[in-house]
C-alpha cells in the first residue's frame, strides 16, 4: 500500500476546516519553547498551538504561531532560533517537498512569503514576497514538482484557486470554480488538483468536488455529489483519486473513481459508511474500507469506467481467512 | 406375461420347496422364500414403474403396451438388487433406477451381502428385450443416504452418505462420502481408478447433511469449467470438485465457514443458490448460502488458487445483510444485471443483492412470501413485456389465506422497485407449485380444497375444487394432471388443455399413479393406478383417452407373484 491512504496524502484536520486558514499540517516536535516573543509590528500576543514545518533532512523547522507576525527558524543540529519578521500575521506555513524553501500566507495583505532554506536562517532579509492581487489568500499547498503553489481560502466562501509559479517570475494564474473551497489536493504529478467544496446543501446536492487542471488552462470539472465528501486518495502516478462521500442520515454512501487527465468522474455506490481510502499503485486498484459489523471492503479497478467489474466488495475478511483446503483427517 | 400362470406357478413351486425343506431341513432354501412379496416403494421411471420388493431381493419394472395391443401389461423384468433396501430413486430423465442397499450388515458369514448401489437402465427397455442388466456397484459400508447428480440427460454421478438418518452400526463416520462415476463401470479399490471411491471430507465438527451437484461453473478462468459438490454440513459448507473426485492422488476439498471462531455459537446452512447461467462466463460462477438463523447472505465467489493449492479454486467469501433471514433465494438478472434475490417474509420484501458490490436493494411486497420460483421461460415466449435478458419470478407460500401468488418482474426491480410485482388472487395459500412440461402452465398446490392451474402467458388462474384433500400427479407430457384420493377409489383426469375433469373409478384403493410411455409404442401412454395391498395390484388405463370404449381400462393383480430373479 502506497501512501495515497487519505490521512496520508492530505486529508488533513487543515485541509477541511474551513473556519480557519491557518491549523496545523502536523509536526512532531514540540517547538513552543523556541518561539521568542512577538515582535513589534503588528503582532498581538500568541494564541494557539505552533504550525510546524521541518525539512524532510530534518535540519531546519519553520514554526508559526498564531498572532505572531513572524516565523521562526530554528537550526535542528544545535537549536539555534532565527526570526524572520513579516509585514503580516501568516494564516498558514508550509514547506516545499525537498525542503529547500518554505512557504508563508499572509492573508490580510493576500501575500505569499517564500523563505530560501538554509539562507534564512542566516539572513531573515533573503525572504521574497508576492502580492495576489485582488484575492483572498490564506492557505498555500506546494506541488511535488515545487514549481508552483496552490493559494486559497477555507476562512470565506470564495471559490477562486491561484496558481503561483514559483520561479523568478513569480506568475500566477486564478481559476474560478463554482463553489467555496474545502480542502485542495494536488496530484503527484503536479499537474491536476482535486478540490473539495464546501456547499450549501440543497435539491439533494450535499457537496461536490472539482478536478481542476493546474498545469494547463482546461476548464475544471465540477461534480454535485449526494452526500458530503469525507475522504481523498491520490494515485502516486498522479492519473487517478478517490473520492468518498458518506451521509448516514440519509444511507447515501459512495465513492468516486476521478480520472486525469480526461477529468472523467465514476461514480460507485457503497453498501456501508466509508471510513478510509486509498490506493495500491501496484495492483492498480483504489480501496475504499467501510463501516461494517463483519468488515467490509471495496476494491476498485482504477482502469475500469464503471459498470459491471469495476468495484468488487469483499466482507467477512475472518471468514475468508478460515477457509481452509484439506481432506482426510 | 400372464400374472394368472405365474401365481399358481409360484404357489405351487414354493409348496414343493417347503415341502422338500420339510423333509430335507430348511438350511439351504434362500431366505425369500420365506418371506411374502410387499412392496417397499414404487419408483415411476419414463417408461414403466419400479416396484421394489426388498423382502425378495428385486425390483420389478413394469410396463404397458400401447394402443394397438390394448394398452395390456407388457412383460416385466425382475431384476435383482442388493438386500436392504433403503433408497430408491429415478434419474431426472426417468430412464435411470438407482437402488442403494445396505446388504446383510453386519456381515456374519462369507455369503453376507455388501452394501451396493445398484443402477438399472432402461432406455432400452422394450416389450421383448432380454432381461436388462443392472450394474453392481459394492461399496465397503453401509449408507443410507444417495444423491443423484440432476445435471444433463444422463447422470454422471451419485453419492452416498449418512446425512440425518439413524445411526444402525456401532461405529461410524459421518463424513465419509462414497462417489460413484455413473459413467464408468464398477472397479474395487485395487483397481488404479477404483469405482466407487470413499472419501472422508475434513470437518470442523459438522457433518454431510444435504448436497448440491453444480452446472459447470468457470471458477478459474484459464481453466475450463468444472463442476463442485457442494456439501452443507450443520455449520459450514465444503466444496468438492467432482471433476477430479477420482484423481489419483485424491484432491483435496475446500470448506468455507459461516462463523469466525470466535464465540461459541454457529450457523447452519439452510439452503444454497448456484449461479451458472453462463458456464463460459467466471462472474456467472456464484454461490449463495443462507442459514436458519443468520440475516446474512452469504455468497461466494472464485479466483485463481493460492500458490501450491491442490484445486484449481480458490473461492471467496462475501456476507451481506438483508434485514432478516431469508427464507429462500437465487440468482436472478434484473435491469441492472446480475442479483441474488432474497425473500425476507419478516419484512414482507425481498432484497436484491449485488453480488459484486454489496449493495442491496428493498423491493416491497404485497405479502410475506418465503418461495420464488423462476419463470423466465414461461412468461417470456408470451411477450408479456418481459424485457430480454431479464427474469420473471413467482412468489408462493404467503403468510395469509389471501397472499396468493405474485408475479415479480425482475426487469424493472432495481429501477422501480415499487413497481415490480402482479398479485394474482387466489383463495388459498399456495404451499407448492408444480411445474407443467412443456407448456406455460404451473399447478398451485393448497391444503384446502382446491388447486389451482396458472397460466404465466395469460396471468390467469383456474380454481379447481375438490371433495378433499386430493393428491396430484402431473403427466411428464404435460398434458394432463391426474388428481387421486390416496386410498380410495377415485380418480381423476384432467386435461390442461381445456382442463375438463374426466372422473373415473378403480376397484382399489389407490396408492399412487404414474403416467407412462407404453413400452414399444412412445407415442401412446398409460396410467398405472397402483395398489400396493398384498401382492400389489394395478388399473391401467388409456392416459390419453380413459374412456375410450376401444381401450377399457384393465385390472390387475399379484403383479408381484412373478418369478424371482
Amino acid at each position: 500500500v502506497d501512501n495515497g491512504d487519505a490521512s496520508a496524502a492530505g486529508v488533513d484536520a487543515a485541509d477541511v476546516d474551513a473556519g480557519d486558514d491557518g491549523a496545523s499540517d502536523g509536526g512532531v516536535i514540540d517547538a513552543a519553547s523556541a518561539i521568542p516573543a512577538a515582535p513589534d509590528s503588528g503582532s498581538t500576543a500568541p494564541s494557539g498551538s505552533p504550525d510546524v514545518s521541518i525539512t524532510p533532512d530534518g535540519s531546519y523547522a519553520l514554526v508559526r504561531q498564531d498572532g505572531v507576525a513572524a516565523i521562526t527558524v530554528i537550526a535542528l543540529a544545535d537549536g539555534t532560533t532565527t526570526t524572520v519578521p513579516l509585514p503580516a500575521l501568516p494564516t498558514d506555513l508550509t514547506m516545499s517537498p525537498s525542503g529547500d524553501f518554505g512557504v508563508a500566507v499572509l492573508r490580510d495583505t493576500s501575500t505569499v512569503v517564500i523563505l530560501p532554506i538554509p539562507g534564512i536562517a542566516a539572513d531573515p532579509t533573503l525572504l521574497r514576497t508576492t502580492t495576489i492581487s485582488g484575492e483572498i489568500i490564506g492557505r498555500a499547498i506546494v506541488t511535488a514538482d515545487a514549481k508552483s503553489a496552490l493559494l486559497f481560502t477555507t476562512a470565506a466562501p470564495v471559490a477562486h484557486l491561484t496558481v503561483l509559479s514559483l520561479d523568478a517570475t513569480a506568475s500566477y494564474r486564478t481559476i474560478v470554480l463554482h463553489a467555496p473551497l474545502l480542502a485542495v489536493f494536488p496530484t503527484a504529478d503536479s499537474a491536476n488538483a482535486i478540490v473539495l467544496h464546501n456547499i450549501t446543501p440543497s435539491n439533494g446536492v450535499e457537496g461536490a468536488f472539482s478536478i481542476v487542471p493546474i498545469a494547463s488552462t482546461l476548464p475544471a470539472n465540477i461534480v454535485s455529489l449526494p452526500a458530503p465528501p469525507t475522504a481523498v486518495a491520490l494515485a502516486p502516478l498522479g492519473d487517478r483519486a478517490l473520492v468518498a462521500m458518506s451521509d448516514p442520515t440519509t444511507g447515501t454512501y459512495g465513492a468516486y473513481l476521478a480520472k486525469m487527465p480526461s477529468l472523467q468522474a465514476v461514480p460507485y455506490v457503497l453498501a456501508s459508511p466509508p471510513i478510509a481510502v486509498g490506493i495500491v499503485s501496484g495492483a492498480s486498484d483504489g480501496y475504499i474500507a467501510q463501516d461494517y459489523s463483519e468488515g467490509r471492503i471495496t476494491f476498485v479497478d482504477l482502469q475500469s469506467d464503471g459498470g459491471a467489474g469495476g468495484a468488487r466488495t469483499i466482507s467477512g475478511f475472518e471468514l475468508g481467512a478460515r477457509i481452509i483446503e484439506g481432506s482426510n483427517p | 406375461v400372464s400374472h394368472s400362470r405365474q401365481l399358481p406357478a409360484r404357489v405351487l413351486l414354493a409348496s414343493a420347496l417347503a415341502a422338500l425343506g420339510s423333509t430335507l431341513g430348511c438350511s439351504s432354501r434362500p431366505s425369500f422364500w420365506n418371506t411374502a412379496p410387499t412392496a417397499t416403494s414404487t419408483v415411476a421411471l419414463r417408461n414403466g414403474v419400479a416396484i421394489v420388493d426388498d423382502a425378495d431381493h428385486r425390483v420389478l419394472l413394469v410396463g404397458a403396451l400401447g394402443a394397438a395391443q390394448g394398452f395390456a401389461l407388457a412383460p416385466s423384468q425382475s431384476i435383482a438388487i442388493g438386500h436392504h433396501v433403503v433408497s430408491a430413486q429415478a434419474s431426472p430423465d426417468g430412464f435411470h433406477l438407482f437402488v442403494l442397499s445396505t446388504g446383510d450388515w453386519p456381515p456374519q458369514s462369507t455369503t453376507d451381502e455388501l452394501p451396493s448401489l445398484t443402477v438399472i437402465d432402461t432406455t432400452n427397455w422394450a416389450p421383448n428385450s432380454p432381461p436388462l442388466t443392472p450394474a453392481l456397484y459394492p461399496m465397503t459400508q453401509p449408507l443410507p443416504n444417495l444423491a443423484i447428480d440432476p445435471q444433463g440427460t444422463s447422470p454422471s454421478y451419485a453419492v452416498a452418505f449418512q446425512g440425518s438418518a439413524a445411526q444402525n452400526v456401532l461405529v461410524e463416520n459421518a463424513n465419509e462420502l462414497v462417489i460413484f462415476d455413473l459413467t464408468s463401470p464398477p472397479a474395487d479399490p485395487t483397481q488404479t481408478r477404483p469405482n466407487p471411491i470413499v472419501h472422508t471430507i475434513q470437518s470442523f465438527g459438522g457433518t454431510p447433511q444435504a448436497l448440491t451437484f453444480t452446472p459447470p461453473l468457470l471458477v478459474n478462468p484459464i481453466d475450463p469449467a468444472e463442476r463442485l459438490l457442494v456439501v452443507e454440513t450443520q455449520i459450514d459448507v465444503t466444496l468438492f470438485s467432482l471433476d477430479h473426485a477420482f484423481d489419483q492422488p485424491l484432491r483435496p476439498e475446500v470448506t468455507v465457514p459461516l462463523t469466525a471462531g470466535t464465540s461459541t455459537s454457529s450457523l447452519t446452512p439452510a439452503g444454497i443458490a448456484v449461479d451458472a447461467f453462463d458456464p463460459a462466463s467466471a462472474a456467472d460462477a456464484r454461490i449463495a448460502v443462507r442459514t436458519t438463523s443468520d440475516t446474512n447472505v452469504f455468497t461466494i465467489a472464485f479466483g485463481p488458487p493460492d500458490p501450491g493449492a491442490a484445486n484449481d479454486f480458490k473461492p471467496t467469501v462475501n456476507l451481506t445483510d438483508v434485514g432478516g433471514v431469508p427464507s429462500d433465494m437465487a440468482f436472478v438478472h434484473t435491469d441492472a444485471g446480475l442479483r441474488l434475490a432474497a425473500l425476507v417474509p419478516t419484512k414482507s420484501a425481498a432484497v436484491l443483492v449485488e453480488p459484486d458490490t454489496s449493495l442491496t436493494t428493498n423491493v416491497m411486497l404485497p405479502s410475506s412470501y418465503s418461495n420464488l420460483s423462476l419463470v423466465t421461460a414461461q412468461v417470456a415466449p408470451a411477450g408479456n413485456a418481459v424485457a430480454p435478458g431479464v427474469d420473471v419470478a413467482l412468489l408462493w407460500n404467503g403468510s395469509s389465506q389471501q397472499s396468493g401468488v405474485a408475479l415479480w418482474t425482475l426487469g424493472n426491480s432495481v429501477g422501480q422497485p415499487y413497481f415490480s410485482t402482479q398479485v394474482l388472487n387466489i383463495a388459498q395459500a399456495v404451499q407448492r407449485v408444480d411445474d407443467v412440461p412443456n407448456s406455460n402452465l404451473k399447478v398451485l398446490e393448497s391444503n384446502g380444497n382446491q388447486f389451482f392451474v396458472l397460466n404465466l402467458a395469460t396471468t390467469t388462474v383456474f380454481p379447481l375444487d375438490t371433495s378433499g384433500q386430493v393428491a396430484l400427479s402431473i403427466a411428464p407430457d404435460g398434458s394432463r394432471i391426474w388428481a387421486f384420493a390416496k386410498d380410495g377409489e377415485d380418480l381423476a383426469s384432467i386435461a390442461l388443455a381445456d382442463l375438463n375433469p374426466t372422473q373415473l373409478l378403480t376397484d382399489a384403493p389407490i396408492d399412487a399413479v404414474f403416467d407412462v410411455a407404453c413400452l414399444g409404442d412412445p407415442a401412446s401412454r398409460a396410467l398405472f393406478a397402483l395398489d400396493l395391498q398384498g401382492s400389489v395390484g394395478a388399473t391401467v388405463f388409456n392416459a390419453e383417452n380413459p374412456r375410450d370404449p376401444q381401450t377399457p381400462p384393465r385390472r390387475v393383480s399379484g403383479l408381484l407373484l412373478e418369478e424371482t430373479p
